[in-house]
């Protein structure tokens, strides 16, 4: 009887543990990266020197593209961290750049790296590349829109968006009548050592379920229920393995 | 006098069965050095303390998770649907009377006695016919109709009463409900034991999603831990403790039945 | 009544259709890729997969190793089977208890403890770590099986033997032993053939594919032509393998019939 006593416990933290694990672990993950500010390499202009046909000179400007100083980092000082958007997250690549003149705290590329990359100008600790980042004060609605008038294809994303609404509205009310059955069948079968199955610890399971449901269908990769039968796959395998 | 030696020699033996275990849980907490690729500790004394292995397992490389819900799927569906096939086979086995019977029960016997390279072939030929190879349903459905349970059930009834079935028959004439009402219960404790035992089978299994499934997301904890690709020796202790949690919670659960259950074992 | 009888029948079919589907008719089609050339020209070539696969070295090395690893780790396994369960037999009250370190090993992934076994065996050269590691992982089973045996022997027959005259090493030679040699046998005949199962095991200590000579069994030849998809040689060894396997459960069963009494 002890030993059933102790299985139940050890039964309960444990899959209690996996479970909230399995919901959390990617947020936890999340808090555990580095955050770094970024700031796109855009075209800024330029003080320049113009000679005119007398000979005299005029001042002008031309725009190029720039970057801020602190962004320059390594012992030449012409590497630059740039924020790389992968299926992986976003990951950290380096550039070797070339550099021109320096005004106002910005400084001109002359090559190696393009306009429109997110540059990393600081980070709450040590980065080196390869390493995946979360870019602090980064709005993804301001992102969104950004991306929309350029024209870019955010189907994707909006589907990812639609897929996590869609999971949760099912979660939270797949929870009611799971919770329900779940109860009405316990009251009537449990009995005896499985008492403490009972109502409370048996309504709090049910959610951690749904939730725990929710997650798995949102960790990256496939999951089970979702692809039981993968149509593609077997025709390809099909034809990879036939004798 | 000379008992005592035999408990101390016996006190030491069971140490050294358990050492193994021990030292794994022991190690797990312990500080390791980084040594990628070499999974040894790298002194048997562990020194320090750390959960920096359960830590980077469970949070950094967070998509063991998902390895770890396969291995629950799978060892739990193979074992629920393998005692669900073989109940109604081992009650037909000890109560039909058909020829070749005999025959037919040393082939399940002679089939439970294949190693698994023996099988594996088959199994992958069968399963490459039906489409099914790197799909959750490739490591399901042959592990369903494994024999070992009919042959344990089997075994397992001939030491029942008989009689009631006669009785029974008066009152209702559906095979299933005399299956269900009046076999089942007798034969709980070999079930349970068959539950624990094939269910330790293939939560351990390993050959069987090398070979069928190619897709890391579909895979079970066990090959990842023991190859452990990309993760460190004081993630693979982690990950070794963990995937022996299960287990142990099972055995708590039903040791006495296992050992009783699978006393029946003999031809 | 015997239409139930007749009803009992169906409840083998879903158990036979599984094992068709997925063992019998699969295992037809092994034969008939033993038997041909390759899998383009589908030409007849009847035994020579076999002979090819006779003559390569690493089957007969793998085969040398399986036999190798019958012939030592098994009378191993059995006799320290033995000798623990009759001193399990003695132990009363809490001692009891220590069969659970025995058998509860049966049931531990193999995957958990490799980290252990490879530090305690680091640098060994030799098979025993994985025959260890077979005979940890296979002795709670023999062990139940050989207490459940030794616990019907009636304390009479004993006293009986005793007032002939019969005492210690004598009386457990004369009297168990001829009584338990079914259970005995079986228990060598599971040993056999749960010793052909010892490439997770192995497949785990060593982690790859290739391990050292010594370790090369049976298995490791069929798991690598797997990944190579080399059908003819995979197929023609399976069946040999099979075959190997049928004779000895054929010979355990009738040797176990025989000394039944």
């Amino acid at each position: 009887m002890k030993t059933k006593r102790a299985a139940d416990f050890i039964f309960a933290v444990f899959f209690t543990v996996m479970l909230l694990l399995t919901m959390f672990a990617e947020d936890l993950y999340r808090l555990t990266l580095p955050k770094v500010a970024v700031e796109e390499v855009t075209r800024r202009a330029f003080a320049a020197e113009m000679t005119g046909k007398d000979g005299a000179v005029y001042e002008t400007w031309r725009t190029v593209p720039a970057i801020p100083t602190e962004a320059l980092l390594g012992d030449y000082g012409d590497m630059v961290y740039a924020v790389n958007e992968t299926e992986n997250g976003l990951i950290l690549v380096e550039y070797i750049v070339s550099t021109g003149e320096e005004s106002e705290g910005y400084i001109e590329i002359t090559g190696g790296i393009l306009t429109g990359t997110l540059a990393v100008i600081g980070s709450d600790r040590e980065i080196y590349p390869g390493q995946q980042v979360i870019i602090t004060g980064w709005d993804e609605s301001v992102a969104l829109h950004t991306a929309r008038e350029r024209g870019e294809d955010i189907s994707g994303y909006v589907q990812e968006m639609r897929k996590r609404l869609l999971t949760d509205i099912v979660c939270v009310v797949g929870v009611i009548p799971v919770t329900v059955v779940a109860v009405l069948l316990c009251n009537r079968f449990c009995k005896g050592r499985w008492r403490f199955l009972k109502v409370p610890a048996l309504i709090v399971w049910c959610i951690l379920v749904c939730l725990f449901l929710r997650a798995t269908i949102l960790l990256p990769g496939e999951w089970i229920p979702e692809k039981l039968i993968d149509w593609e796959g077997w025709k390809t395998n099909r034809e990879s393995f036939q004798l | 006098m000379k008992k005592v030696v035999v408990k101390m020699m016996l006190s030491l033996c069971a140490l050294l069965f358990l050492l193994p275990i021990m030292l794994t849980v022991v190690h797990s907490f312990g500080v390791q050095s980084v040594d990628e690729g070499n999974f040894r500790l790298t002194s048997l004394v562990p020194s320090g303390f750390s959960l920096v292995g359960y830590y980077d397992l469970l949070i950094e490389h967070f998509y063991v998770l998902r390895n770890f819900w396969n291995s629950v799927f799978y060892a739990g569906s193979i074992t629920c649907l393998n005692i669900a096939v073989s109940v109604p086979a081992a009650y037909a086995f000890s109560q039909a009377r058909f020829k070749g019977k005999e025959l037919l029960f040393f082939f399940y016997i002679m089939l439970m006695m294949m190693p698994l390279q023996v099988t594996l072939l088959p199994n992958y030929i069968g399963l490459r016919d039906m489409k099914l190879l790197d799909t959750p349903l490739a490591i399901v459905l042959p592990s369903v109709f494994a024999p070992f349970s009919v042959f344990l059930l089997t075994q397992y009834m001939k030491g029942l009463e008989q009689s009631y079935v006669e009785a029974a028959l008066l009152e209702t004439k559906s095979v299933f409900r005399i299956m269900l009402q009046m076999i089942v219960p007798q034969l709980r404790t070999c079930i349970l034991a068959v539950f624990v035992f094939v269910f330790a089978e293939y939560w351990n299994m390993v050959e069987q999603a090398d070979i069928y499934l190619r897709r890391e997301t579909l895979k079970p904890l066990s090959g990842l831990l023991a190859i452990g690709e990309g993760l460190t020796t004081s993630e693979v202790l982690a990950g070794s403790v963990i995937f022996m949690i299960p287990i142990v919670i099972l055995y708590l659960y039903f040791h006495d039945s296992l050992e009783v259950g699978l006393e029946s074992m003999k031809l | 009544m015997k239409r139930y009888l007749l009803k009992c029948r169906l409840l083998l079919i879903p158990s036979l259709a599984g094992l068709a589907l997925f063992y019998v008719l699969p295992y037809v089609r092994v034969i008939y890729y033993s038997l041909i050339e390759n899998q383009f020209s589908r030409r007849f070539v009847g035994l020579q997969n076999y002979v090819k696969v006779f003559q390569n070295e690493y089957f007969r090395l793998a085969l040398k190793n399986s036999l190798l690893l019958i012939a030592t780790a098994v009378p191993v396994l059995v006799v320290t089977a033995f000798l623990l369960s009759l001193l399990l037999l003695k132990m009363k009250g809490y001692w009891k208890l220590l069969r659970i370190a025995f058998i509860f090993p049966m049931l531990v992934p193999t995957a958990s403890v490799v980290v252990v076994w490879r530090t305690l065996f680091d640098g060994s050269e030799s098979v025993w770590p994985v025959y260890l590691l077979f005979i940890y992982k296979n002795i709670g089973l023999l062990i139940i099986l050989l207490s459940a045996a030794f616990s019907t022997l009636e304390g009479e027959v004993y006293e009986a033997a005793r007032l002939d005259g019969a005492y210690g090493f004598a009386l457990h030679r004369k009297i168990t032993l001829p009584l338990i040699s079914p259970t005995l046998l079986f228990t060598i005949l599971i040993g056999v053939v749960y010793s052909f199962k010892v490439f997770r095991e192995s497949y785990l200590y060593f982690g790859t594919s290739y391990p050292p000579d010594h370790s090369y069994t049976l298995q490791y030849y069929m798991n690598n032509h797997f990944f190579k998809l080399n059908y003819q040689n995979l197929a023609s060894a399976a069946v040999m393998t099979s075959l190997i396997v049928a004779v000895i459960v054929v010979v355990g069963v009738r040797l176990q019939k025989k000394f039944t009494v």
